[in-house]
């Protein structure tokens, strides 16, 4: 059984001018200690998917549609407002993109970390500031008895998001949700805490699923890669192969549209024409297609579903079946005609 | 060579609290000659972004001086000598007036200049944003009405508009979406070629800067570390910091944990001493005697290139520097 | 590379030409007409505005209204309930006595003597202890309360504005003292000042004479030293975040002066904010004036204000009996006005939101 099974999540939100389908079908597993990448632009809704499955979003605006999210077993949308609670405060750890806004600008950083010990684990204070203390080693940070007792304005960004990371931490949760955590710090830095995620990772056998915007930042990091597309899942499988044989003409043109310090100079980067669609207008076909160099007709009038890739396209047989799923008319077409032949 | 943008010795200072002194631009120096493009990279707290301000006129500098084809410039220089330089920002959104529709924000410099007539000016407002990209149409929108990718094209045609020599780009593409970004790229580079602009491009996304610039120079707490020609600089870095910038940069297929600098980067309040870049340097123990932590290494130049660590000082004979001209094409 | 063009060529006529074919030039979006068509739409925004609008013609001109005269007594002793108009709409008991008047509207009641001769409304609202009307006393009430709007409303856009937007121009030093004067101002306790400088005016001098200043230019000194200074301090805020705005930031590097950048960027991103602050404070000050009046430190007679016609009905409650009609109409004036206002601010803020505005 996966830790966690995310099927068939759609989202909407109300707007002044009516509802807006953010996320239109979204559905994932993971493994116990595995590490899934769910890739997208901003507006892919990929974002209010990870929120959505932890039900972290404010409900209204937002309202779930339909779906169901199985964390071992139980069903978070159907939980009551206190096991939901116990859930999130244990089970699962998040790491936002700005952590300055996530850290209490007025608690220490040791009373955040201690609060966290206090309210789920039911630790006396004493040995909840030894745990908190432990954390911040464990992050890599230097002196971490005299950073107790700091704000979050004397930390620097990359120190501040290892704060969180530590605070994720803190009550051991089987899954990890990191949405974006480094795209406001330096490369460097996010070098390191890649590293640093490894780590805990490795040590603690936590599951992460990470959000970015950026498919080269994963393409070794995570085992799996969903890519994201107007609120939709449009390809999914074994990172390793998704970059180097991308099946939607959309991850195919985002993998050759990012500068790279490897490609040639000769010639302009290849680029995506146009922008990503308006969630408030959504597209009768694929939400691709007006952007798609190799749209057909049928692309505009009918919204393809995510469908497997057969084995020999998805890659050697016998490795164990994460399908590689794509969501492409012309996939449909090839799969089609793969089948009857 | 006359260069177009000459910068001398540029310091800029802050107060801080407690009485302290911020030195976020120490002693930079660079040129830009005419229809070039130099990229000026490093992380936050390098004082990349406060050398392009410095420049556009917007910060004093303390010390040091900016020469545009040789004459002094900044905030006392005529218009019509501002309008040579342009500014983009970061933000497209935050550089359009909210309440003004974004054909008017194009037309904005051209009317300081007092060129032309209302009539004239439209017609240059528009010709400039067809030439990024643009239906004219779009000038009587307001800008939150336009995608991220249109207002930073916006924005590039304001600053082309009242044709300019050099164009300084604050992280012109950060805050674009991934398939945009690469349209920019492509845009900046076009108009780069069609109207013979020099930039000065400010980032700290190498791979873009690769592709917009045939100079590098690399920040690091307020001072340049390295600066030579795109060819060198990509394919065989000598400063450690710009190796371990250039290793970390997400590529696919390149593991990224797998060599992390050991520390943070200093705060710019409190630098540490000799070279500033030696409490994370992988390679200062090749350096004897504690050298990187109490001198601070001076910046030479090479032919094209240029370079402050003890490391090369040690490695390359003062007497015999590098030969001239090592695969730099300009132009 | 491919040769430049000529400087001053870059963008020319030609490309206007060209570019100006594909397209007509549309009408260029004007953000007043837009506002405009904005708050029309809006109904609350109609009601409020005709409320508003009904209320300022009706204080003007109530002189010329055949109404009764709101100081003129009957001796009935007791407060009379209302009469619906369409049993008594009019009587023939006009009696011209309205104390002191101005000669504009001295002038204005001898036209209406000529005009009605004796006639007059009945007590439609009923009339208090002394026999007068209340209607006619709640219109001429009204003009205390505009005028006070006004007054607090001309205050808050010349000096407010003014001194918020020179002290977030000014460098810090100046901008600090222009600042501290406006809290010094806000801390003042305005009840115990209006108090003090009542008595103190008021007292008696040696000679004899009272009543130097009267209470309403007291009033009105005060109003003035309070009315502006949230307004100064608002404007103050969004000069100093425009100020660090890249778009004036990117003007100035351009060569923009100061007044460039006030008249260009500064006016039209401040007056909305202006304009809906506004619509907060005058009901603050309308309820001010009532609020003083109520405790006798405001208006006094024969001049009326809602605020003592809320006093005198509340007086007029007594175990024995209630003449609910005396508080009840000032209350409802009063509340309409003030919800009229809110509503319009509201309104106001929406309608001059550009992000708001369909594309």
């Amino acid at each position: 059984m996966s830790l966690l099974e995310v099927r068939n999540l759609r989202v909407s939100f109300a707007t002044p001018r009516g509802s807006v389908q953010a996320v239109e079908s979204f559905g994932v597993s993971i493994d116990a200690g595995e590490t899934i990448a769910l890739v997208g632009e901003s507006g892919s809704g990929k974002s209010v998917s990870a929120l959505a499955l932890a039900r972290l979003l404010p409900t209204p605006p937002a309202r779930i549609e339909t779906g169901e999210v199985l964390f071992e077993g139980r069903d978070l949308l159907l939980l009551g407002e206190r096991e939901l609670q116990r859930v999130r405060g244990k089970e699962l750890g998040f790491v936002f993109q700005d952590p300055t806004s996530s850290l209490h600008p007025l608690m220490t950083i040791g009373e955040q970390l201690e609060e966290a010990l206090l309210v789920h684990e039911r630790l006396p204070r004493t040995s909840a500031r030894q745990r908190a203390e432990w954390a911040l080693a464990e992050v890599g940070i230097a002196e971490p008895k005299a950073r107790l007792t700091a704000f979050p304005h004397q930390l620097s960004g990359g120190m501040r998001q290892r704060v969180m990371i530590a605070m994720a931490l803190l009550t051991r949760p089987k899954l990890l949700i990191a949405d974006e955590p480094t795209t406001a710090l330096d490369v460097t830095v996010q070098a390191s805490l890649f590293a640093l995620l490894r780590k805990v990772q490795r040590e603690h056998g936590t599951a992460l699923l990470l959000i970015t915007h950026d498919l080269a930042l994963v393409s070794t990091f995570a085992r799996r890669t969903l890519v994201m597309y107007a609120g939709a899942v449009v390809e999914s499988g074994l990172t390793s192969e998704l970059v180097a044989r991308p099946a939607h003409p959309y991850t195919r043109a985002l993998l050759r549209s990012v500068p790279s310090l490897s490609t040639s100079l000769d010639h302009a980067l290849p680029v995506i024409p146009g922008t990503p669609p308006d969630p408030a207008h959504p597209a009768l076909g694929c939400a691709f297609a007006p952007r798609c160099e190799f749209a057909l007709t049928a692309c505009h009038q009918r919204r393809p579903a995510l469908v497997a890739l057969s084995t020999s396209a998805s890659g050697a047989a016998g490795v164990r079946v994460y399908n590689r799923r794509v969501a492409c008319t012309e996939s449909e077409r090839a799969l089609a005609a793969e089948v009857s032949s | 060579m006359s260069a177009l943008l000459a910068v001398e010795g540029l310091c800029v200072r802050f107060a801080a609290r407690e009485g302290r002194m911020v030195h976020a631009v120490e002693g930079v120096s660079f040129s830009i000659p005419s229809g070039g493009a130099l990229g000026l990279v490093g992380e936050s707290g390098s004082g990349k972004s406060t050398t392009a301000r410095a420049i556009a006129g917007l910060q004093a500098p303390s010390e040091g001086r900016v020469l545009l084809d040789g004459e002094p410039f900044g905030r006392q220089s005529a218009r019509s000598a501002r309008a040579r330089v342009q500014l983009v920002f970061q933000d497209a959104q935050g550089s359009l007036d909210p309440r003004r529709p974004v054909g008017w924000s194009v037309e904005e410099p051209l009317a300081l200049q007092g060129s032309g007539t209302a009539k004239t000016r439209r017609a240059r407002a528009f010709a400039a944003l067809d030439a990024c990209g643009l239906d004219p149409k779009l000038s009587l929108r307001y800008p939150h009405e336009l995608s991220g990718g249109q207002r930073q094209r916006v924005a590039i045609a304001r600053a082309l508009v009242c044709e300019p020599q050099l164009v300084i780009l604050d992280e012109p593409t950060s805050a674009l979406d991934v398939s945009v970004r690469a349209q920019i790229v492509n845009l900046l580079c076009d108009l780069r070629q069609r109207f013979g602009l020099a930039y000065l491009f400010v980032s700290h996304d190498l791979a873009v800067v690769r592709r917009v610039c045939e100079e590098v120079a690399v920040m690091y707490l307020g001072r340049i570390v390295e600066r030579a020609p795109r060819s060198e600089l990509f394919a065989s870095p000598r400063h450690p910091y710009t190796q371990a910038l250039l290793a970390a940069v997400p590529e696919i297929g390149r593991d990224l944990a797998l060599a992390p600098l050991a520390l943070d980067p200093a705060s710019p309040l409190a630098p540490p001493s000799g070279c500033a870049f030696h409490p994370r340097c992988p390679r200062r123990s090749e350096v004897p005697a504690q050298r990187c932590s109490l001198e601070l290494p001076i910046l030479q130049t090479h032919g094209d290139a240029a370079l402050s660590c003890h490391l090369a000082a040690g490695a390359v004979p003062r007497a015999h520097p590098a030969a001239p001209g090592s695969g730099a094409s300009r132009g | 590379m491919s040769t430049s063009p000529r400087k001053g060529e870059w963008f020319s006529d030609a490309t206007f030409e060209r570019v100006a074919a594909q397209f007509a030039v549309e009408q260029v979006p004007n953000l007043w007409a837009d506002v405009r068509r904005r708050l029309a739409a809006r109904a609350s925004a109609r009601w409020s505005l005709r409320w508003l609008l009904a209320l300022v013609l009706a204080s003007l001109i109530v002189p010329l209204l055949p109404l009764p005269s709101p100081a003129a007594m009957a001796l009935d002793k007791q407060p009379k309930p209302p009469v619906a108009p369409w049993v008594e709409p009019f009587n023939e008991r006009f009696e011209p006595y309205y104390g002191e008047l101005n000669p504009l509207d001295r002038a204005l009641v001898s036209v209406r003597q000529r005009a009605f001769g004796e006639k007059q409304t009945g007590p439609w609202l009923g009339t208090d202890a002394k026999g007068r009307d209340t209607l006619a006393r709640i219109l001429w009430g009204s003009r205390t309360s505009l005028l006070v709007a006004l007054f607090a409303a001309l205050t808050s856009l010349t000096i407010g504005v003014a001194w918020g937007a020179i002290a977030g121009l000014a460098r810090s030093r100046v901008d600090n003292a222009m600042m501290r004067t406006v809290d010094v101002l806000q801390s003042l306790p305005t009840i115990f000042l209006v108090i003090f400088l009542l008595s103190f005016l008021n007292a008696p001098s040696p000679t004899g004479a009272a009543r130097s200043v009267s209470r309403e230019t007291v009033f009105f000194l005060v109003i003035g030293a309070v009315s502006w200074l949230p307004m100064a301090r608002v404007v103050r805020g969004q000069v100093l975040a425009l100020r660090s705005a890249a778009f004036v930031e990117s003007a100035r590097t351009q060569g923009a002066s100061t007044g460039w950048i006030v008249r260009a960027h500064l006016v039209p991103n401040v007056l909305p904010i202006v304009l809906v602050y506004l619509t907060l404070t005058l009901p603050s000050v309308i309820l001010y004036e009532a609020f003083l009046s109520f405790l006798g430190l405001g208006v006094e007679a024969p001049n009326v204000s809602w605020g003592v016609l809320a006093a005198d009905g509340a007086e007029a409650i007594s175990p024995l009996a209630t003449f609910w009609w005396l508080p009840l109409g000032p209350a409802l004036a009063m509340g309409a006005t003030l919800l009229a206002l809110g509503l319009l601010g509201d309104a106001l803020r929406d309608a001059l939101d550009v992000k708001r505005s369909e594309a």
